[in-house]
């Protein structure tokens, strides 16, 4: 499996950044990572992939919060 | 497709004091981040995730960039109707000269401050450009960079 980050950056200094294959927060993280101090954010876009896969966490933890009692 | 984020490099360095002094006025930082005098320069620089501070950095230069357009746009009016009057009235010829030698000056410097500025922040963006990819390497992507239009497109890769 890959994980993809494809980063545009205009002559006016305006960055588009797409990710690809990095599930949940992680990819918010990784990309915060790489503009840390370089460029101020101003939109986060969260894809349904991005809350269907938190939502899977949400649902394992609670299966096995359920098996535990 | 996991998430898409808008980011910007915003210009650091501003160079008119008097447009730096309207656009601190129009524009202050919530946060109360303000710019440093580094000679003839002024910079703005960061470094934490104030929210404050990040709408500051984004909002100020739009401030500032206007400023500069009001004021050159005010000489040039100012040119223009210096040249009107003089058709018109019996303006003192060495005044009229001296005015327009003045104005003429003026527009120059200030044209040539945001020429500068504009190359200045070009090679703010580059290097931050090559610190992304620094910091892409470091984290095991693959990247392959590619200049199309005046774009800068970086395609990173890793495998896991």
């Amino acid at each position: 499996m890959t994980e993809e980050i494809s980063i545009e950056i205009d002559e006016n200094g305006e960055i588009f950044i797409e990710t690809n294959g990095i599930r949940g927060p992680a990819c918010i993280d990784q990309v915060e990572e790489l503009l840390k101090d370089l460029a101020v954010v101003s939109d986060t876009n969260k894809s349904d992939e991005f809350y269907m896969d938190n939502s899977v966490q949400v649902a394992r933890k609670d299966v096995v919060r359920r098996s535990q009692r | 497709m996991s998430c898409r984020i808008r980011a910007s490099i915003v210009p650091i360095q501003f160079l008119n004091s008097e447009c730096v002094e309207q656009a601190l006025e129009e524009c202050p930082c919530p946060a109360g981040l303000t710019l440093q005098r580094q000679e003839t320069t002024f910079v703005v620089n960061y470094t934490d995730d104030n929210v404050g501070h990040r709408t500051f950095l984004r909002d100020f230069p739009v401030v500032y960039e206007r400023k500069v357009s009001e004021m050159l746009e005010r000489l040039r009016r100012e040119q223009a109707e210096l040249k009107e009057q003089s058709a018109l009235v019996a303006f003192a010829e060495e005044d009229r000269r001296r005015k327009e030698i003045e104005l003429k000056r003026e527009i120059k410097r200030l044209e040539k401050e945001r020429k500068a500025e504009v190359e200045e922040h070009k090679k703010e963006i580059e290097r931050k450009v090559e610190i992304m990819v620094e910091r892409a390497k470091t984290a095991g992507f693959v990247p392959k960079k590619e200049e199309i239009n005046g774009k800068v497109r970086i395609q990173l890769v890793r495998r896991v």
